[in-house]
């Protein structure tokens, strides 16, 4: 249609492109965070696929054998059953296992399949030859993590295997293997069945359905239970399993794809409000001469559908560079790029839905402007308008209504985690879309702050509130993104504070060296060990713990070498959860430990007289290890080890890497007949993954923050064109440009901070309820695991450090701009 | 040509020789073609003519809002084409008011704030005796904490005024300052800015195309095509409209 108003939106492309810049920008990251999710998880999942099922590729059947508690076949009985079945061509046992290789101290995990006859064979040598017995063909990559070439000798347990060839094919990452292919091993295949998988030729003489029930019926013969499917149903089958897995992660990319585009639309809404706003008299004009207001409504949203088609264009092109940069790290390239259409096509078609969705009020609004009063002079008024009272009582009802729901939550454990997401989603809802009733007094409140800053502070204050309705969309979406990592953040660091509380205290102990148990029972361990483990720095005290071997009586039972070790006081005040002392009618034992209940009676050897203490469940070291009072190990018989347990504290706790690898050294020594364990090692553990996850997660949501701060650069750079006279104003009266400068970068940090720290407290508080709510769901012995409130501060504080960067870049091409502006120029009276 | 010398003091103001030349090759207009004037201190001076005649680019010239293409201005003896931005703009700050035809006050200040805004941005204090002796003569007590849209326009451009006279500038330049104006806000204002001159010995230079206003002036330069036609003391309406006729051939 090439009506005058689809040639107008066109116009206004044309001439002012750099108004659309941050528009494009942020309708183009939203679309590529969409269709990227697809491409790359298609691709990765195409190649993992091909990859897997590359092996039957070329088998017309795949039968697979599975085990039953008590065979006899052999190898041999079942390839005569296979060979004889009529229509088979060819068969042979497809043997895979995945193997640990090494080199020295380098070590890789590998799918090995032992070479099968070439007809079977899916990949191609790069160089040197196919393996023979004792020989192996390594994938580049593994041969690579290995760092051998051919001829080089690389271990598998016991085995040595000489390097024959590297093979072309490439690791991926979604299942993330290496392969290898051995030579034909002639040990024991001939004798033992093999489990697993067969692949099989067709001669074509008899239909495929025949030669499946008959391959049942004589593998069945034998014994074993058998399924025979046609090859190309194999491969299909293995593809599709992958794509199961895959597809799962594709929705939770979407999610967070979801969550930029929500932010995307509030961005691009509130250009369109400013872009037509300052288009008035423009539009006042056009109706002057008949234009009807339908009619600009609809300019509108061919400019809408416009842009959101370039940005949407932009958005497909920046995920297939992703998808493809991606493919060439992993390998998955090898495969090529997989470009789901139909997918891509909605992302597309989604950039130009959200792009008229956020115009159609902006159009609507500024299309029933009576053309008089759009054509009067543009007052550089402040738009004060107020806040609809349905507005303001709904808001405030979804925040009460969530806040209460939230706190409630953190009474109950039934359903708790439910109730936590609910109401933090009623309060979320309710504090994004009632934004307009609080960040303006917010504004004005900071704003009160920064007018000691002279001048330019306390025009930035001013102007950052002139439109409230602006300003608080800016800052919405900023709140919203910051919101959702913070909440993320601080659920994470919280669950994983409480978790280490709970490890430490059930295992008190940060790190512990046990003597192993060898053929004459425990040893002690060499006094050396503790003297150098205290020389650690990380370390902060080492003690060493006597024990002796004892023979014990419990309900009848006799049970050997236990030790039994003192509780002495410097033990009690080692860590701040142990009980000050083991009263002397009682021991401490591992719960469960000797299989006793708590309370049992235990008689101990004390030169021959039984001594009789009480059981009491006390977790210390471990099960093999329980604790009497100084003054009852002393009576005991048998040899007192001084050095049979040396505990350890961590001083350190922030770096905890390079002590344990210390540590681990020192013990290293000893390996034989000494051990290494402690809490430490689960803290670090659930830290790492932790922090794994919210590193991801992180990530992925920086993709709404980066939207958000567009939008705030935006919103400078749209007021900086509204405000042209304005500033011409300042620079007539002596702003210098310096001045203007400062003046922008103040709105910008204002509004980045609003929304910034906005978001950090309900990102908080959720974060806390989300923490408290999952840990009602794990409620050991009626006990819910304490919640502790934490903050990865360094984190925390690098994400609002990173926003005001951030911020202060968004007002640099808008100052430059708004600098430039020649103070008569803007001042010229037409 | 040369404009008359009022006294043996130096000028506040004056220009030699300003060319000021927009466009280039068919579309080359010289807005200013050789103007010199002086501008004694103490008087009330109208810059007139028709449309387009250059009167507007010269009062920019000289305020330091925009560049000469070549021609020495001089502001109290400092040489404004050696300025670079910075200084010009601290110029302006410190010797100049501005009066605008559309007022041009900010519309996020109040009354009071647009008034103190040169003064905070020099970092000096304002004249508490001088505010109220204005705000009192202009008729604005009680407005100081409006909104400039809180105000009629009569209003808004007593309110430019004061901004313009309160830090006891070298000059004034004030462009169109009635063209917004109904005629009795008109007539008050020109009377007022007549009453600053005579009894605060405020230097103003006013460009205006209204004949009406040359009965408040000391003198009026009448400008055509960028040059100096006439310049004429105690001018009257009748000897300008006179004056402004015979331009009318071109």
């Amino acid at each position: 249609m090439a009506s005058p108003m689809f040639k107008a939106a066109l116009k206004e492309l044309k001439f002012h492109p750099a108004r659309y810049l941050a528009t494009i920008v942020a309708i183009a990251i939203s679309v590529g965070f969409v269709a990227a999710s697809s491409m790359v998880t298609s691709t990765e999942g195409t190649a993992s696929a091909r990859q897997l099922s590359a092996p039957y590729a070329r088998a017309d059947l795949v039968m697979t054998l599975t085990p039953a508690s008590t065979v006899t076949t052999t190898q041999a009985e079942v390839r005569e059953a296979v060979l004889t079945t009529p229509g088979v061509d060819t068969g042979e046992p497809l043997i895979n296992q995945t193997l640990l290789l090494s080199k020295g101290n380098l070590v890789g995990l590998a799918s090995v399949t032992v070479l099968p006859s070439s007809q079977f064979l899916w990949t191609e040598l790069r160089e040197g030859t196919w393996p023979a017995s004792g020989e192996i063909a390594l994938n580049s990559a593994l041969a690579k993590a290995l760092e051998v070439g051919i001829g080089d000798q690389i271990d598998h347990d016991d085995t040595s295997l000489t390097v024959s060839g590297i093979t072309t094919e490439p690791v991926s990452t979604f299942i993330g293997t290496n392969t290898a292919i051995i030579g034909p091993d002639e040990s024991p295949t001939d004798e033992w069945v093999h489990f697993g998988n067969w692949v099989l030729t067709l001669n074509d003489t008899v239909s495929i359905t025949q030669v499946i029930s008959d391959l049942e019926a004589a593998i069945g013969a034998l014994g074993l239970p058998v399924e025979v499917v046609a090859g190309e149903d194999y491969v299909k089958e293995v593809a599709r399993s992958v794509t199961g897995d895959i597809d799962t992660f594709k929705y939770l990319l979407w999610i967070f794809a979801a969550i930029a585009v929500v932010v995307g639309l509030i961005t691009i809404s509130n250009t369109f409000t400013i872009l037509l706003a300052q288009r008035q008299r423009h539009i006042g004009l056009l109706r002057s001469i008949g234009t009807s207001g339908k009619q600009i409504r609809r300019s509108v949203w061919v400019e809408a559908l416009f842009l959101g088609l370039i940005g949407g264009l932009i958005g497909v092109g920046l995920a297939c560079g992703l998808t493809a940069v991606l493919g060439i790290f992993t390998g998955s390239i090898h495969y090529g790029i997989h470009v789901p259409l139909v997918e891509t096509a909605l992302a597309l078609g989604l950039g130009m839905v959200i792009t008229l969705v956020a115009s159609i009020v902006p159009a609507r609004r500024s299309s029933k402007v009576p053309p008089l009063q759009a054509l009067q002079p543009v007052a550089m008024g402040v738009h004060v308008k107020r806040v609809s009272i349905v507005r303001t009582v709904i808001c405030g009802l979804m925040i009460a209504a969530g806040f209460a729901g939230a706190l409630y939550s953190v009474t109950i454990t039934d359903n708790a985690l439910l109730v936590a997401v609910l109401s933090s989603g009623v309060l979320a809802v309710g504090v994004l879309f009632g934004a307009r009733l609080f960040v303006p007094s917010l504004l004005r409140a900071v704003g009160f702050l920064v007018r000691g800053l002279g001048p330019e502070g306390s025009a930035a204050a001013k102007n950052v509130i002139r439109d409230p309705a602006r300003a608080s969309a800016t800052a919405t979406a900023l709140m919203l993104a910051v919101g959702l990592i913070i909440t993320l953040q601080i659920g994470a660091a919280s669950m994983s504070i409480s978790v280490q509380n709970k490890v430490a205290e059930e295992y008190p102990i940060d790190l512990f060296v046990s003597s192993r148990m060898d053929g004459d029972g425990r040893l002690d361990l060499p006094a050396a060990m503790s003297r150098s483990l205290n020389e650690i720095s990380g370390i902060g005290r080492v003690l060493s713990i006597a024990c002796k071997d004892q023979e014990s009586v419990a309900e009848g039972e006799t049970s050997s070498f236990d030790r039994v070790c003192s509780y002495t006081p410097e033990l009690a005040a080692f860590a701040p959860r142990l009980p000050q002392a083991v009263p002397d009618d009682q021991i401490f034992i591992w719960e469960s430990g000797w299989g006793l209940t708590e309370g049992a009676t235990v008689e101990l050897n004390a030169g021959g007289i039984p001594m009789k203490v009480t059981t009491k469940f006390e977790p210390i070291v471990m099960d093999s290890y329980s604790f009497v009072s100084p003054k009852v190990y002393a009576t005991l018989a048998g040899e007192s080890y001084d050095n049979a347990l040396i505990f350890m504290k961590v001083s350190e706790e922030s770096n905890l890497m390079p002590v344990v690898q210390a540590v681990e050294e020192v013990v290293g020594e000893h390996l034989r007949f000494a051990q290494l364990d402690g809490s430490i090692f689960q803290k670090t553990m659930i830290e790492q993954a932790m922090d794994i996850v919210v590193s991801i997660v992180s990530a992925l949501l920086a993709v709404a923050v980066l939207i958000a701060l567009v939008g705030v650069g935006n919103t400078l750079t749209l007021s900086v064109i509204e405000r042209q006279r304005e500033n011409a104003i300042f620079r007539a009266l002596g702003f210098l440009k310096r001045q203007l400068k400062i003046m922008l970068l103040i709105e910008a940090a204002l509004l980045t901070l609003i929304g910034g720290v906005v978001g950090l407290v309900f990102g908080g508080f959720f974060g806390w309820i989300g923490a408290k709510a999952a840990a009602a769901q794990f409620v050991t012995d009626g006990v819910v695991l304490p919640v502790t409130f934490a903050i990865d501060w360094p984190m925390t504080l690098g994400l609002l450090g990173v926003l005001l960067v951030a911020s202060i870049l968004a007002s640099l091409l808008p100052g430059r701009r708004a600098a430039k502006a020649s103070p008569v120029e803007a001042l010229a009276e037409i | 040509m040369t404009a008359v010398e009022y006294s043996s003091v130096q000028p506040i103001v004056s220009a030699t020789n300003l060319v000021k030349v927009y466009g280039e090759g068919d579309t080359l207009v010289r807005a200013l073609d050789g103007v010199s004037a002086s501008f004694a201190s103490g008087t009330f001076t109208a810059i007139m003519g028709p449309s387009g005649s250059g009167k507007s680019t010269l009062m920019h010239c000289l305020a330091g809002l925009d560049e000469s293409t070549s021609g020495h201005i001089a502001i109290n003896g400092t040489a404004v084409e050696s300025l670079n931005d910075n200084e010009l703009t601290k110029l302006r700050r410190d010797q100049i008011g501005f009066i605008f035809q559309s007022f041009n006050l900010l519309p996020t200040h109040t009354a009071k704030e647009n008034i103190l805004l040169p003064l905070e941005l020099a970092g000096t204090q304002a004249d508490q005796n001088l505010l109220s002796h204005l705000v009192k003569s202009l008729g604005l007590e009680g407005r100081m904490g409006h909104l400039p849209s809180q105000l009629s326009g009569g209003e808004q451009q007593r309110v430019a005024v004061i901004r313009a006279l309160i830090s006891h500038p070298s000059v004034v330049f004030a462009d169109e300052p009635t063209g917004a104006l109904d005629t009795r806000n008109s007539k008050h204002l020109l009377s007022y800015l007549c009453s600053a001159s005579q009894e605060l010995g405020q230097t103003i230079i006013m460009v205006t195309h209204d004949p009406k206003a040359a009965r408040y002036v000391d003198r009026a330069i009448i400008l055509s095509d960028g040059q100096v036609r006439h310049d004429m003391d105690e001018p009257t309406e009748e000897t300008v409209i006179e004056a402004m006729r015979h331009l009318g051939g071109e």
